[in-house]
Order: C-alpha cells, then structure tokens, then sequence
C-alpha cells in the first residue's frame, strides 16, 4: 500500500467528497445525470455551431452563433465539475484507466480547437461574414471537432465498462 | 398476454441481434448518448431562446434547428428500441422507464401544442419583441421535461428491481407507526 504523499490519487480517492460520491449511490446517481445534462447542452450546441460552419442550418446567420459561446461554456462547467468529481471517487483506477486517458486526451484536442475555431472564424468576422463564405480552415476545424467530441462520448461510455 | 408478447419481441431479428452479444448493447447506449445530445442541445438553445436567456438571434432563424432536434430523437428512437427488445421485461417492469415513457408522451404533446398554436406567432416576430406568455410557458415545459426524461433514462439501471409497491408499503407502514 502507498502513502498519501506519494499518491496524490489515493489522498483524493479518500477525501471526503469522494468518498460520498463513492458510497452513496443517490448521491452517484445525481451527479452522472448531471454529466449527462451537461453532455446534451456542450456537445449538441457544439455540433449546431460546427453543422453551421459546415454550411448547414443556413438560415442562422454565422456571426449570430457568437450568442450560444455561452451556452457551450456552461456545458463544460457542469461537465468539468461532475467529472471531477466522479474522478475523484475512483481516482486510483482512473488515473491509471487507458481509455479515460483518451477521452481526456480528446477533450483537450477539443478545447485547442475550439480556441483555433474562435480565432479563425470568430475574431476575424468582418473578413468574410460580407462574402458569406466560409473559409476551408473553419470547415476543416468543425469537422475535426465533431470527430472529436463524438468521440470523446464515446471514450467516456467506454470508461464505464472498463475498468 | 404480456408474456405473450415478450415472447414475441424475443423470437425478432432486432432482439436476437441486440441479446447475442454485449457489444451491440454498448454501442446501441452509445449511440443513444450522442442523440441525447443532438435532441437536448438543439431543444435546449430553442427553449432558451423562447425565454430569452439566448438573445439577439431571431427565435425564427433557429427554427432550422427542429429537423436537428428530430434527427436526434429518431436516432434515440432506433437505439432505445433496439435497447428495449433485448430485454422487454426488464425494461416494462422497471420504474424508471414507465415514468420516462410517460415523460415523452407529455414532452410529445407539448412539443404537438407548440408545432400547431405557438409556431407561427413565434415565426412572424420581430426580433426584440418580447415573447408571449403561452410561448414561454411552452418552451419552459419542454426544457423541463426533456431534462428529466434524461434524468429517468440516466436512473433506469439504478431501479433496476426495485418496486415502486415497496415504497407504498413503507410509507403505510410508516403512517400505521405515527
């Protein structure tokens, strides 16, 4: 057995938040619902702002997606706070849990670009919203970002078989 | 009857496929958490819009995000099917499921109330103009109930066995000690 300052993953597996995240299934249970909530509300507006970006939903005019940014960002806190606490209720495994390792390699290729996206699509707005059209590196960004966070789903449905 | 026809289920292509191994129900659940985010991700920037906690974007201009929420709901629809016929009565004696079923009917009708008294008005206004009440009491009951059609979705293998009788027989046993 390792001692708490040699594993930072143990001392958080037997914190306190984490141990009753860890033994009262109520408890479990409300927050995986919320991580799915938060799921729905990231990922779904995350593929509207992409789908756009790809040239469908057209008649949702591209500078006005500014306005669901902060919608995206309210799924991520939700997501990021439940997760970590899930996280922290199985911290040893976890740490150590190749696919969970994947699905956080990928939400961090999805965060990079979304960031990029921000940068080529949305503080350069007035280069090309009188065109209309939308430039390859936007269409290759959303593309790359649908594969990503669709499969960061499914890493994370996977986490939970095997572990 | 009811053993009748979940005999029947069993005898389908769909179930056979959906029973034979775990890879087809993990992939099904799968799928159904990436429609779960098409449905509740496109509901839920409608709905906040009809509120008006989303502004500045014409509630018209995001109507083309039905057919997505509709995508997202037949593709929950395949996937939970295919769900259900692996094990028909697990899924019909379980709680959690009767009350989600319940709580798609009603999300259906509201969502049936909405296509034909509030579409149109939502439709012709101007984008500042403040949104009529029914409208938003529409938009506020669909956010409601999707969410908690996620939230008994996300609880079904939590009951899994459990007796909603038991919880009756509790509370009277409760109320005979006081």
């Amino acid at each position: 057995m390792q001692s708490h300052a040699l594993n930072p993953f143990l001392w958080l597996h037997d914190s306190y938040l984490a141990t009753i995240v860890r033994e009262s299934s109520p408890v479990y249970a409300t927050v995986e619902t919320f991580h799915a909530i938060g799921m729905g509300v990231l990922v779904g507006t995350i593929t509207v702002v992409n789908l756009r970006l790809l040239g469908l939903l057209k008649r949702i005019p591209v500078f006005m997606l500014v306005n669901l940014l902060p919608l995206i960002w309210a799924g991520f806190v939700i997501n990021a706070c439940s997760g970590s606490l899930m996280f922290a209720s199985d911290a040893v495994k976890m740490s150590q849990n190749r696919i969970f390792l994947t699905k956080m390699s990928l939400i961090l290729a999805g965060f990079i670009i979304a960031l990029s996206l921000r940068r080529v699509v949305f503080q350069n707005m007035s280069k090309w919203t009188a065109g209309g059209a939308i430039p390859g590196t936007a269409k290759f960004l959303s593309c790359s970002s649908l594969l990503v966070w669709y499969g960061a789903i499914v890493a994370g449905r996977l986490t939970a078989y095997f572990q | 009857m009811q053993a009748q026809i979940f005999a029947w289920i069993h005898t389908t292509w769909l179930s056979q496929v959906a029973g034979k191994s775990d890879w087809v129900f993990t992939t099904m659940e799968t799928v159904h958490f990436m429609g779960l985010s098409l449905l509740l991700g496109s509901i839920a920037i409608l709905d906040l819009r009809i509120l008006r906690v989303i502004k500045r974007i014409p509630v018209a201009k995001l109507f083309d995000l039905i057919p997505l929420a509709m995508a997202g709901f037949a593709i929950q629809l395949v996937s939970g099917v295919t769900m259900f016929s692996a094990e028909p009565a697990k899924y019909w004696g379980n709680f959690g499921f009767r009350v989600k079923m319940v709580l798609i009917a009603l999300a259906g009708l509201n969502a049936l109330w909405f296509w034909l008294f509030e579409h149109r008005d939502l439709k012709q206004g101007a984008a500042g103009q403040e949104n009529r009440t029914s409208a938003k009491v529409v938009a506020a009951l669909s956010l409601a109930l999707w969410l908690l059609v996620l939230t008994f979705g996300r609880v079904i293998t939590y009951l899994d066995g459990f007796e909603i009788s038991t919880l009756f027989h509790s509370a009277g046993a409760a109320a005979c000690a006081i």
